[in-house]
């Protein structure tokens, strides 16, 4: 019965609109009326979360094809159109961008004190854009949508962030993703003039002279090197998760740190196979560095938030190491990891979001023994630290897993290095967790306490289960 | 009879409820669940048992003859690649699955007691039910993907146990140690399986020897034999840092920071026990790479001696026996290294049976002690305030001196046999290795007999001020201990006045626990009698009934095990049981597979080695006997003081033992400066090309465009002509461009 109910549902435009509505309701909401305005983005993110279900039901598993497939005429004379539509890949990202959203709003709650309505337009906004993001067939379009999630997000760190550096955080963050994607910009008209359409079914069965496919490749490379991020440019990252409020940062985390990967396994690898093919060492070498780079880097940081901020880069390196293996266990085991990275890192920034909350320090030298007054954080901490290690029983081991046995069959050093950073990444996760959470309380510092409860812990329950059920 | 092994797959499971159930309890209803407190050890015991009659059964099917039973379902992605999980039943998981669970039921029996006053009294249980299971999974693996997983599991619950009073300082950096040493083996053993994966395809145990044995009959080619000795080597690391063997031990000493019960289990009986069965598994792989064996052998006889040597000296009385564990499973591995499975597994299930009785006997010391000592392993565990304990706990004397016996290799107790015939098969393999194997044996005695002297022989030393021993002037080299007679009497006098001041904080020490609370709470096993404080206040008393029972069920094991491995004929039954567990596994030095030997033999073997261990039995009672006791050989030890000459070069040598011993032989202070500078060094440098280079570039592109803004604003000075020809130029340029780039 429920499939019947379902039939007439096919229409997914509701996942746009929700959001959308949600974002313009509020303007016309006087400022003062903070309540129901944060009521009304809640709810709306929340419908916008119960929609996946509808398309995960109907959902053909049996075919690779787009499903849901929605069309706009925009610019009919040089054949654009908005394309929009689902396949197994992105069904992952829109439920975990619908997954994470309300999340984020029932986190500023009642954080964002200053901009109440701003924070939750701005969310939504952000939600909208995201969800079109990975819908789109287009590469064009998936030019525009991303570049324009920047917005927000720009807004998002530069206004609600925690302290004066935001600014240049927020900058640098805006800066080295557009300067990114101006390639990706120099490679659509050139993927115009060869098929005439921008239509990415089209242009998935196009043939490419190999030269062409080699300049194509490296800009779409190099727009979406940025946003992975790889090494030579990550340096955008760290600085953005750390200084963007914890909403933020779980987005930053969850969310836009997996659209370089996702536009790596939408268009570059399919698109320009043999380019791909040929290019490996150049996404091997760079991913590599950043595997054994970033958890040292970690070793030396202060600041609870920033060895956490350098996580996803390692993991999403993992992740591109994975999808440049020309085999199924490589380019299989990849998407995985995405998914499960999605709650992983952005749980543990809750985790010092709720520490923040509380102490107002991010210093690790303050902190230690918080077991004994908050018994629950350090259970979820523990719990997300194990995952973000990848120890097996969590959801990120049976991607890594399979990663690394895919990367072994290409490239034994590549893997091996790989794997080396899997004991880096326990060393400084576990230096983390035992700073923090054992040890000797220190009252000299810490003066309240109190463990998280209500909100704070049923905020993190969807964590542990999404993490349960994600693989 | 089928259905015994069908529904094998349970084995891991069982235990499981309880962990989970406490975990949601205390998330959900924390009060009532704490109030429950000891009704929880009683499903916990209840569920393993139930294992433990589980494997019995099915160990006594392998004896019987059994087939191997292999079950298992694939968790296919794709047609090339499928991971299967599944169990299986050989007479090795057996054999560790009884290992596990009987010792596993006394720890968790004999720790109700020995926690009953901890706060964390409900973790511990739900740690110690998880960790049961994660080793019952391991050892029932049948691939390795899911030796993998379970080996993961089995080092985070050693990380949480370890760091169960995380409040301390020591203990967590100890949890932290573990985990990322075992991790380093982790990685070892990832890439092996990474490895043999990507030469055979794949990861079941029985299709990758066969696959292994017909690559190495077919073809000789040099490479790939060397990658496959690589892989076998790695795999090996992992067991390295598991089984604490010799580059990767460190973290083992450290480990001793968790609660006593959990060192018996884990730290002596089953988890260290893992590295032993994953090569023991693989042993079929091994054997057809002789390098690997070779590296297994020499691992083994090197953790043998270290082990033996840092043991010497250490003031803990866990530490040392944690050198010990370390020392007999090297035992086990040069074992499995000279290629006798044989030898290694026995040796396997007497040590874990001995050496969780002397922990538990341990624990059952430092229980007695802490009242008098207070509260911090510094003390509590400090041998240096034992000794003549003996008038206090009768009874954990007699078990920890049996366990002793046995770990010396003393005739009728378990350790004899299973040493003796790994000393006998070393000589087969290489007299080297057969000497430095016996000269450890006689180490061995000395060192257990130490610290059996230490603790049971002589008088309190309780007031014994310079406990943590910084001082290392060559006086006070090893003859200070328990020789001091007139500061013993001293002390001993100074005890008694003491008491009288320290009465009454000593006793709200004691008396907090027993509030109503711990009073009323429900006993499931046995109940306690008798709790005077006023023996509590002057002397060590002996621990509960629930200790002592585990501590006597643990003596009979120890007494008996041994007898499954006798290696002659008696008259009518065939008493040797091991070998037909073993039957279908394979044993390199008696290739005539006529394991019996005649009883002369054996006996001219065995007197051998028995003379060595009586040999540092009675050194270390020379050295280590209480004063009182030792006016008879006073004579001797007069004619070795006075050598002479020698005199001055016998004490340097003793510091310089007494130094390498009591520094854990500078290895742990090595790794801490190479790798953590090491580590901290690449931090450095890379948060400088982060800083400096990378930061810098971007900096430096801003500035430059700045710059080239003030520069270029003079070129819009407003002249047309000047315009069109920028224009052009631009056109052309990017004409140009396009025709190159484009073609």
């Amino acid at each position: 019965m429920l499939e019947h109910f379902c039939e007439c549902y096919s229409d997914l435009s509701g996942l746009i609109l929700c959001p959308v509505l949600g974002s313009i309701t509020p303007l016309f909401i006087p400022n003062s009326r903070i309540r129901p305005i944060r009521w009304i983005g809640l709810c709306a993110s929340l419908i916008t979360f119960l929609y996946p279900p509808v398309p995960r039901i109907q959902f053909d598993p049996s075919t690779a094809k787009s499903q849901f497939v929605e069309s706009l005429r925009w610019l009919p004379y040089e054949n654009i159109n908005l394309y929009m539509g689902i396949d197994g890949l992105s069904l992952f990202f829109v439920i975990l961008t619908t997954f994470l959203i309300p999340i984020c709003i029932s986190v500023g709650w009642s954080g964002m004190r200053s901009y109440g309505k701003e924070y939750i337009t701005a969310s939504l906004i952000r939600e909208f854009l995201m969800i079109a993001v990975f819908r789109m067939l287009d590469p064009l379009l998936f030019y525009v949508l991303p570049e324009s999630v920047l917005i927000p997000m720009f807004i998002i760190i530069g206004v609600w962030g925690s302290r004066q550096r935001k600014i240049k955080a927020a900058y640098q963050f805006f800066l080295y993703t557009s300067l990114g994607s101006v390639f990706m910009l120099l490679a659509i008209p050139l993927i115009l003039l060869q098929t005439g359409t921008t239509d990415l079914q089209i242009s998935l069965t196009t043939e490419y002279s190999e030269r062409r496919q080699i300049f194509l490749w490296i800009a779409s490379f190099a727009s979406f090197a940025v946003k992975v991020p790889m090494v030579p440019v990550h340096i955008w990252s760290p600085e953005a998760h750390v200084e963007a409020p914890t909403a933020g940062s779980v987005i930053l985390a969850g969310i836009l740190s997996k659209l370089g990967t996702h536009g790596f396994l939408r268009f570059s690898i399919p698109m320009f196979p043999e380019a791909t093919l040929r290019s490996t060492p150049f996404i091997y070498t760079p991913s590599a560095i950043a595997i054994i780079y970033t958890p040292s880097t970690t070793s030396r940081q202060i600041d609870l938030k920033k060895i956490i901020a350098h996580s996803p880069v390692a993991h999403m390196n993992l992740v591109t190491i994975g999808m440049s293996s020309p085999n199924i266990q490589g380019i299989g085991g990849s998407i995985p990891p995405m998914s499960s990275h999605g709650p992983v890192p952005p749980a543990l920034f809750l985790c010092v979001g709720v520490l923040y909350d509380r102490h107002k320090t991010r210093l690790a030298r303050y902190y230690g023994g918080s077991v004994s007054t908050m018994p629950n954080l350090s259970t979820i901490s523990f719990s997300s630290t194990l995952a973000n290690m990848s120890s097996p029983g969590t959801s990120s081991f049976i991607g890594e897993f399979l990663i690394l046995v895919g990367a072994f069959q290409r490239n034994s050093l590549v893997a091996t290095l790989a794997a080396l950073g899997m004991i880096l990444g326990a060393a400084y996760s576990l230096w983390l967790y035992n700073r923090a959470v054992s040890g000797n309380f220190k009252p000299d510092f810490l003066h309240k306490f109190s463990d998280p409860i209500g909100r704070e812990v049923s905020i993190f329950i969807p964590f542990l289960v999404g993490g349960a059920t994600v693989r | 009879m089928e259905y015994t092994y069908k529904y094998a797959w349970i084995i891991p499971f069982v235990p499981l409820p309880v962990p989970i159930a406490i975990g949601l309890g205390l998330l959900l209803v924390p009060t009532a669940t704490k109030n429950l407190r000891r009704v929880w050890a009683f499903p916990s015991v209840f569920l393993l048992s139930i294992v433990m009659i589980f494997s019995a059964d099915l160990a006594i099917r392998q004896i019987k003859g059994s087939p191997i039973y292999q079950y298992g379902w694939s968790w296919t992605i794709d047609n090339d690649f499928s991971l299967e999980f599944g169990h299986l039943i050989d007479p090795l998981t057996s054999i560790m699955s009884i290992l596990i669970t009987t010792v596993g039921v006394m720890v968790l029996i004999y720790s109700d007691n020995y926690m009953s006053h901890d706060q964390g009294y409900l973790r511990f249980f739900a740690y110690m039910s998880f960790s049961n299971a994660s080793m019952l999974g391991l050892v029932t693996s049948s691939n390795l993907i899911q030796i993998y997983i379970f080996w993961e599991l089995v080092g985070m619950c050693s990380y949480l146990l370890i760091g169960f009073w995380f409040t301390r300082p020591i203990a967590a950096n100890a949890c932290q140690k573990a985990f990322v040493t075992n991790r380093v083996g982790d990685f070892g053993l990832l890439l092996g399986i990474l490895g043999l994966y990507w030469i055979t395809g794949s990861l079941e145990f029985r299709d990758l020897f066969e696959i292994v044995n017909n690559l190495i009959d077919n073809n000789n080619n040099g490479v790939n034999s060397l990658f496959l000795t690589l892989c076998a080597s790695l795999l090996f690391v992992g067991a390295i840092a598991k089984s604490a063997q010799f580059p990767l031990h460190v973290w083992l000493p450290d480990a001793m920071e968790g609660p006593t019960p959990i060192s018996a289990l884990i730290h002596a009986a089953t988890m260290v026990a893992a590295g032993i069965f994953l090569v023991a598994r693989l042993f079929p792989l091994f054997t057809s790479i002789p390098y690997t064996l070779n590296l297994i052998s020499l691992v083994g006889i090197i953790t043998v001696l270290l082990g033996a040597t840092l043991a010497l000296a250490q003031r803990d009385i866990k530490r040392s026996l944690a050198y010990s564990t370390m020392s007999q499973l090297g035992y086990m591995m040069l074992a499995l290294g000279m290629g006798s499975y044989r030898a290694a597994l026995f040796h396997l299930i007497t040590h874990a049976y001995s050496k969780a009785l002397l922990f538990l006997g341990s624990g059952s010391v430092i229980h007695s002690m802490e009242p008098i000592v207070g509260y911090s392993p510094d003390k509590s565990q400090n041998m240096a305030l034992m000794g003549g304990l003996t008038k206090y706990i009768p009874i954990t004397k007699f078990a920890f001196l049996l366990g002793t016996l046995s770990l010396c290799g003393i005739p009728p107790l378990a350790c004899f046999w299973s040493k003796d015939e790994i000393l006998n098969d070393s000589w087969l393999y290489s007299p080297i290795f057969a000497i430095l194997a016996c000269f450890t044996a006689g180490l061995t005695a000395f060192y257990m007999f130490r610290v059996y002297l230490l603790t049971f022989e002589g008088n309190l030393n309780i007031h014994f001020q310079n406990y943590s021993g910084k001082k290392n002037s060559s006086l006070y080299s090893i003859s200070i201990w328990g020789k001091k007679g007139t500061k013993t009497i001293k002390n001993l006098f100074f005890f008694s006045k003491m008491n009288k001041k320290e009465r009454a904080s000593l006793c709200s020490k004691k008396t907090y626990p027993i509030d109503g609370n711990v009073r009323n709470m429900m006993q499931p096993l046995v109940t306690i009698t008798q709790f005077t404080n006023k023996q509590t206040l002057q002397y060590p008393h002996e621990s509960d009934n629930t200790m002592l029972l585990s501590l006597l069920a643990l003596v009979l094991l120890t007494f008996f095990v041994g007898y499954i491995g006798i290696p002659f004929d008696q008259e009518g039954g065939d008493f040797d049981i091991l070998s037909k567990w073993l039957t279908p596994s394979i044993n390199l030095l008696h290739t005539n597979s006529n394991n019996s030997l005649d009883w002369y033999e054996f006996v001219t073997n065995s007197f051998f080695s028995v003379s060595i261990a009586y040999f540092g039995i009675f050194i270390a009672s020379l050295l280590y006997r209480p004063v009182y006791s030792s006016f008879q050989n006073f004579d001797l030890i007069n004619s070795f003081v006075k050598m002479g000459p020698n005199r001055i070069f016998w004490d340097q040598t003793i510091n310089v033992i007494y130094n390498w011993s009591y520094n854990r032989g500078y290895i742990d202070a090595f790794y801490a400066i190479t790798l953590t500078r090491g580590i901290g060094g690449l931090a450095e440098l890379t948060h400088f090309v982060d800083r400096q280079v990378i930061d810098g570039i971007t900096n430096g592109v801003g500035v430059t465009s700045f710059f080239i803004g003030e520069w270029i604003k003079y070129i819009g000075g407003g002249r047309i002509s000047s315009y069109i020809f920028f224009y052009l130029f631009y056109v052309s340029m990017f004409l140009l461009i396009s025709n190159l780039l484009l073609g």
